[in-house]
């Protein structure tokens, strides 16, 4: 019996769309201060679990407990990181006014922004290093820099758990790095950090743990578990290609996905 | 108690068989011979010429604008058995001839009565505020008594026309309506006598009176609308406001079938009272509920207007 | 005449100072919600919704009851709609929204055909009536833009984060949903409201293109929603005094007013860019 409350617990959750379900009886725990990817292939549920986590869905049958209550009740502590893909570039704010809507749950509904605010949206661009485009309009960034606003917005709003969706998927190596610095430290600080990504490499050199994820939980364990064939192959089935001198080559093209419904317009 | 419901109820059935389609005399036709007006005021100039002893009704309802009046595939029917169908002509009524061909009938059994009087009938015409072409008249004919006349005296000799068994009876009746006409003009023309022309002055809701305002030497300020179904325009709002404080006008006159909003708002802004409905193009409820005693109405309603 | 005398003669008339008043209002209010209409791809609802107002303002006129009332519940009951229908398909569906549209405006026209009527008020109803606005309406007019305003001031934050990022606002614990139905009550009443100075036809115009031409020339929401609220008030302000000079009516003139403002942003920054472009290549 666990001491410590789970920061992240699924009972037996089925969530999907229209009349096909996306994930099947998952049951999850992830601690407080987990650094944990979650892969899969396409359609395999990755994104529809981090929405259920997030209270963005809702699960057909089973529990979702966030921060030991049910999900929504501790929202304020929870920071959701969408795809890039998703997101409205062309909107008109800058970088900085992105970051302070991350201050949003902590200023409560007719709160205005201070001088705490500032200065915390001060700390997350200086983190994610792009302290001199404040006033950039998002539009005018590159993808990596697009990618830590977004993380500078989750910290701005001091979250006790990360969520994150595809937070490397596609970015140059030098922002991967400075992104998985970023959450390393996070959850060194006790803060549950989850991602889904494609990148099996960045899962097994970044990350502490992995979730198998194929519409079931295929397995759940320590980080090296992506580099085994078994698991693998449970995973992505005929996904894999065997090749002549042993091993596999994993054919999954990240922007193939069988999930119509997961984007928003 | 339970009487006076009943009372109550019976004077509602009767207000509500009186108010509802058609108006004009619901005398069942003795002579078979049927009379259709456009609207309730020629219908009752109908009855002037002809008499109870004929079936008139008329198509458009009470309060409605006959400008701008949209005819229904059942005032067709209306129109089917009618004998005779008069209407006023000059642009006032003209969609009553498409009921004339969804009817069936023929145009020879319409009868315009305010098209062709002309000197030998020693009438003249008058352009309308806003004429646009040359050839358009005032059709307001009828609000002069002595135009009224003219309708009387078409529709009574068309009707013989029609059915020469009825002459005695359309002759009489005829004779009592020319009577009652001049006795209407002579009293108006004494009324407005005691005040001074300088005083005659009037602004209404549409440019209705522009012959009554010829017979009785009255000037006619200036009116809300040009022409009905179109909203004045800023500036012909503002002109009228000038012209009601230059004149001194204290009144000016809604019509029953129009909305008031806007002379409401030019009143307010020059402090001017708006006295409601003149009858114009249709008879109402009583005292307006014949052409007799609706001019009467408005003639008592203006005169006392231009004296205060 | 002087320009001056051109300036100050028609606010000799009080009707033409509510006139005005009211247009500038609408103005202010139609570009401010217009913002949120256009950055959210609206354009289309917002039509919708103005003529499904007709039935509603139709019956009111039947009863006798304030047009402004059943205006309202025709406008928020087809929003509210609206928005149901494109959450539960998941897309906008356009073609939906455009059976509504048309079904709810043809049943206006249906009863308004089928009652006695006076053809001048139908006119109102679809191109305004700002001469003819009292001060009591005007005063209910400045009442509503206010509160209006209010309710955007204070849930800035809310409406900016949910418009932006409805999935990060959801899993912050926002209620994105009901943001949505407030933005859509917030459209519905703003355009019924407009209806007496525009109209139905032309409400449409005036929520989208002020917003559409700062879109254009500003990078940032706030200085989008001040430009556009600029170009709302002085559209309105000189479309008036155009449709006072040319007889013309002022719903009309003030809609192609800020159609030609909008052109006029248009050739402005294709020439900026060709020219951006052209000293960049000198550069080379």
């Amino acid at each position: 019996m666990n001491n410590e409350i789970n920061a992240i617990e699924l009972v037996d959750v089925t969530a999907g769309y229209g009349d096909r379900a996306a994930i099947s009886s998952v049951s999850l725990s992830l601690a407080p201060g987990s650094l944990t990817a979650i892969f899969g292939p396409n359609g395999g549920g990755k994104s529809t679990l981090l929405k259920c986590i997030a209270g963005l869905m809702q699960p057909w049958s089973g529990g979702v407990q966030v921060l030991g209550a049910a999900v929504g009740v501790h929202a304020k502590r929870v920071a959701y990181v969408p795809q890039a893909e998703q997101v409205d570039w062309s909107f008109p704010v800058s970088v900085g006014e992105v970051v302070m809507m991350g201050r949003t749950p902590a200023l409560g509904p007719l709160g205005r922004p201070g001088a705490a605010d500032h200065a915390a949206v001060a700390d997350a661009l200086a983190r994610v290093d792009m302290a001199d485009l404040a006033q950039r309009q998002i539009g005018e960034l590159s993808g990596g820099q697009r990618r830590r606003v977004f993380l500078a917005r989750a910290i701005a709003a001091d979250p006790e758990i990360y969520l994150l969706d595809e937070p490397v998927t596609g970015v140059d190596p030098t922002t991967q790095e400075k992104i998985m610095n970023i959450l390393d430290a996070e959850a060194a600080r006790g803060r549950t950090v989850v991602a889904t990504t494609h990148d099996l490499a960045c899962a097994a050199q970044r990350f502490h743990d992995v979730v198998a994820l194929a519409g079931r939980v295929v397995a759940h364990g320590p980080a090296q578990l992506v580099l085994d064939q078994g698991v693998l192959e449970k995973t992505y089935g005929g996904h894999l290609v065997p090749l002549a001198g042993g091993g596999v080559v994993l054919l999954d093209d990240p922007h193939h996905s069988h999930g119509a419904h997961e984007g928003h317009e | 108690m339970s009487r006076r419901l009943l009372v109550t109820l019976v004077a509602l059935l009767a207000v509500s068989a009186a108010c509802g389609g058609s108006t004009g005399s619901p005398s069942a036709s003795a002579s078979g011979y049927r009379v259709m007006a456009t609207t309730s005021v020629f219908a009752d100039l109908a009855r002037l010429a002809l008499g109870d002893s004929v079936q008139i009704d008329s198509i458009v309802p009470a309060g409605i604008d006959v400008h701008t009046f949209e005819p229904s595939p059942s005032d067709a029917a209306k129109i089917a058995t009618a004998d005779l169908i008069i209407m006023n002509g000059l642009g006032l009524d003209e969609w009553v001839v498409s009921l004339i061909e969804a009817a069936h009938k023929s145009s020879s059994d319409l009868l315009r009565l305010g098209e062709g009087l002309d000197a030998s009938d020693g009438w003249i015409y008058l352009a309308p505020a806003d004429s646009g072409t040359a050839r358009s008249y005032d059709p307001h004919v009828w609000l002069d008594p002595t135009g009224a006349t003219h309708y009387v005296q078409r529709i009574a000799d068309r009707a013989a026309q029609d059915r020469p068994e009825l002459t005695n009876t359309i002759r009489s009746a005829s004779a009592k309506g020319f009577a009652a006409l001049a006795e209407l003009d002579t009293d108006v023309r004494a009324l407005f006598s005691e005040i001074p022309e300088a005083n005659r002055k009037i602004v209404t809701f549409h440019d209705a009176f522009g012959y009554y305002a010829r017979a009785y030497s009255i000037t006619i300020v200036g009116v809300a609308i040009a022409s009905p179904g179109q909203d004045p325009s800023a500036r012909e709002i503002a002109a009228l406001i000038d012209a009601i404080r230059a004149s001194g006008v204290t009144t000016v006159f809604s019509e029953v079938q129009f909305p008031s909003k806007v002379l409401t708002s030019i009143a307010a802004e020059t402090g001017a009272t708006v006295l409601a409905d003149l009858y114009s193009d249709a008879l109402g409820a009583a005292p307006g509920d014949t052409y007799i005693s609706a001019m009467r109405a408005n003639a008592t309603a203006i005169a006392a207007s231009m004296q205060r | 005449m002087n320009p001056l005398d051109l300036l100050l003669a028609p606010l000799g008339y009080d009707f033409f100072v509510r006139a005005l008043i009211a247009s500038a209002l609408v103005g202010v209010a139609c570009a401010i919600v217009g913002s949120f209409v256009v950055l959210k791809g609206m354009s289309f609802i917002g039509d919708a919704v103005s003529h499904a107002a007709f039935p509603g303002i139709v019956i009111a006129y039947l009863v006798g009851a304030p047009i402004i009332l059943g205006g309202a519940i025709a406008a928020i009951g087809t929003a509210l709609g609206i928005g149901a229908i494109t959450r539960r398909s998941g897309l906008r569906s356009d073609a939906i929204i455009g059976v509504l549209f048309a079904g709810m405006f043809a049943l206006g026209v249906a009863i308004f055909s089928s009652i006695p009527n006076y053809v001048g008020d139908l006119f109102h109803f679809l191109f305004g009536d700002v001469l003819g606005i009292s001060v009591g309406d005007l005063a209910a007019l400045t009442l509503l833009v206010f509160g209006l305003l209010l309710v955007l001031r204070l849930l800035w934050k809310e409406l900016l984060f949910s418009t932006f990022d409805p999935l990060g606002a959801g899993a912050a614990g926002l209620p994105v949903r009901r943001l949505d139905d407030l933005l859509l009550i917030l459209i519905a009443v703003t355009i019924v409201i407009s209806l007496q100075a525009v109209g139905i036809v032309l409400v449409v115009a005036m929520i989208t293109t002020p917003a559409a031409t700062a879109q254009l020339l500003v990078k940032r929401f706030t200085a989008m929603i001040q430009v556009a609220a600029i170009i709302g008030v002085s559209s309105a302000v000189v479309g008036l005094y155009v449709s006072y000079s040319l007889d013309i009516a002022s719903g009309a003139a003030i809609v192609i007013l800020e159609t030609l403002l909008f052109l006029i942003a248009l050739a402005f920054i294709s020439i900026r860019s060709r020219l951006y472009a052209a000293r960049g290549a000198a550069k080379i």
